[in-house]
């Protein structure tokens, strides 16, 4: 058996908490901080979207009009 | 409410290292707390805490490491706030899924999870966390001698539990 005290040594590993505590707690942060909520959101990446099809939409848009 | 001495700066820079740091500090109280409860609680108090050392400009640097330092004095508070009082932790947030290599490791867990809060914050800040004695005494706020004593009396508790659990 090795030693014990050995075997406690323990890295900091990292762990995701509950996503709805991490949420909150980011809340009552950014409030107590006093900045604002909405230019404190976390940055998201976003899907990149498909070009929509200018030629498709106004054909449409012409032959409703017409 | 904020002080306007804190810069903007600053406390956006408080925000960012939350989305980074998130998951260390959390980790870290999670394992050595053993409950994901008092891992929340005591992540909440940390984080909280840096906002009033932001606020009161008494931040030396905004790094991890100095979150995990607020989050240590935090567990320790905890294990004060617990006494002499002898209650069972929580089951383990991470369940150990290599029983083989870790028995060793488990059995040194349970021992320590027995050990009443004095002796068991002595040991994790001593041996978990790796701090010199010197350190391990700033955080319990005894001198280093007091802390040695109290190290090799909590050595010995754990080596009674450890060597008893692997017996059985």
């Amino acid at each position: 058996m090795t030693d014990p005290f050995e075997q406690l040594a323990m890295p900091i590993e990292p762990q995701a908490p509950r996503p709805a505590f991490a949420r909150s707690l980011r809340a009552r942060l950014v409030e107590a901080l006093g900045l604002d909520p909405a230019a404190a959101a976390p940055t998201v990446e976003l899907p990149r979207r498909k070009p929509m099809s200018a030629t498709a939409t106004d054909a449409a848009a012409t032959s409703r009009a017409t | 409410m904020s002080d306007p001495t804190a810069t903007a700066d600053q406390r956006a820079a408080l925000v960012d290292l939350y989305d980074r740091a998130l998951p260390e500090v959390y980790g870290y109280l999670a394992s050595r707390s053993g409950s994901a409860t008092v891992a929340e609680d005591l992540t909440s108090e940390t984080f909280l805490a840096a906002v009033d050392a932001v606020q009161r400009g008494t931040v030396p640097e905004l790094t991890v490491a100095w979150l995990i330092g607020v989050a240590r004095h935090k567990l320790v508070d905890h294990w004060r706030r617990q006494g002499r009082e002898r209650d069972l932790p929580e089951p383990p947030v991470e369940v150990v899924d290599d029983w083989d290599v870790r028995l060793d490791q488990l059995l040194a867990r349970e021992a320590l999870a027995d050990l009443g809060p004095h002796h068991r914050s002595a040991l994790t800040l001593r041996y978990l966390d790796g701090l010199p004695v010197r350190e391990v005494a700033a955080c319990l706020g005894r001198t280093e001698g007091a802390t040695e004593v109290l190290l090799v009396r909590a050595k010995a508790a754990f080596r009674a539990r450890y060597e008893n659990g692997s017996e059985r």
